[in-house]
């Protein structure tokens, strides 16, 4: 007899979370590969993964800079953000969810999110993104191409 | 609101007004039509959504809202609108941009961007780009 009180609220429960899960589960995310543009479905905790369509290794988390760092490429899916402090030198910087930038950086930064620019940032370099907001007082320099349309085509048959 | 508009901005090329040619002013232009050819201003320059403008501007501030092609060159600083439609070459002292516009060219930024510029060289350091062409891309 005890048991049934228990078994009837869990089912009630149940059937209100029921709905909300038709679509995309809640553990899972859509994201975008940065080389071939093709979309795919991962686990929300998922840090790295390859790409199921052209097998190049993709990184999902955040990157933050607080510090002078100084690397070949910068790569992943998240956000990078360059904060106050942060000095970053890299030949390129590719970022699928946006870039932050409040301190320095020197090298050129394709973004598939929006480029958003502190009024005390210094940036040398091309930027290639969808969006960009600039803050009256950054140091800017370089090619700037700035639209929906500026991301470029999916390199196939790019090798890094 | 209108009054503070006017003093601002003394001089309005209206909406069904198409300038081409060379020129200059004080204070303030208000550009709500079309424009081609050469600005020379020590004011302000405020290019408004409507408006269409095909020039080099050299002027202490420019504000742009619509769709403007050439070099701009700014003593103060340049804002880029939401609704910005921009391409050329820019040099300001400050540049403020909004999320939403969209642009392409050679960006030159900072305090030393407009005094490093030698006194009455062309907007664009080193050679000129005319006017309706596209400007040149670093790279492929």
């Amino acid at each position: 007899m005890r048991p049934g009180r228990t078994v009837r609220v869990s089912v009630q429960v149940f059937m209100s979370v029921t709905p909300s899960l038709a679509g995309v589960p809640d553990d899972r995310i859509t994201i975008v590969c940065l080389y071939c543009h093709k979309p795919q479905e991962v686990g929300r905790k998922t840090l790295t993964l390859t790409c199921k369509f052209c097998s190049k290794p993709l990184k999902l988390q955040d990157v933050r800079f607080t510090a002078y760092e100084a690397r070949r490429v910068i790569e992943t899916l998240g956000v990078v953000t360059v904060e106050k402090k942060g000095n970053v030198v890299a030949d390129r910087i590719t970022t699928g969810g946006g870039l932050v930038v409040r301190g320095r950086v020197k090298g050129n930064i394709l973004s598939f999110g929006v480029v958003r620019v502190g009024p005390e940032a210094e940036i040398k370099g091309d930027i290639t993104a969808p969006s960009i907001a600039v803050g009256a007082g950054a140091i800017l320099e370089g090619y700037y191409k700035v639209g929906p349309d500026a991301a470029p085509e999916p390199a196939g048959s790019t090798t890094s | 609101m209108a009054e503070i508009g006017n003093q601002e901005y003394p001089t309005v090329l209206g909406h069904d007004a198409v300038f081409k040619g060379e020129l200059t002013f004080e204070k303030g232009l208000r550009l709500n039509g079309k424009f081609e050819g050469k600005i020379n201003t020590a004011g302000r320059l405020h290019v408004s959504k409507e408006a269409k403008l095909q020039a080099d501007v050299e002027a202490g501030a420019i504000v742009v809202e619509g769709e403007v092609t050439g070099n701009l060159v700014a003593n103060d600083r340049i804002e880029l609108k939401q609704s910005a439609r921009y391409e050329g070459d820019l040099r300001a002292s400050k540049l403020v941009v909004d999320e939403g516009a969209v642009f392409s060219g050679h960006v030159t930024v900072g305090p030393e961007a407009v005094k490093s510029r030698p006194a009455g060289a062309a907007p664009s350091a080193g050679v000129p780009r005319p006017l309706g062409q596209p400007p040149m891309l670093n790279k492929p």
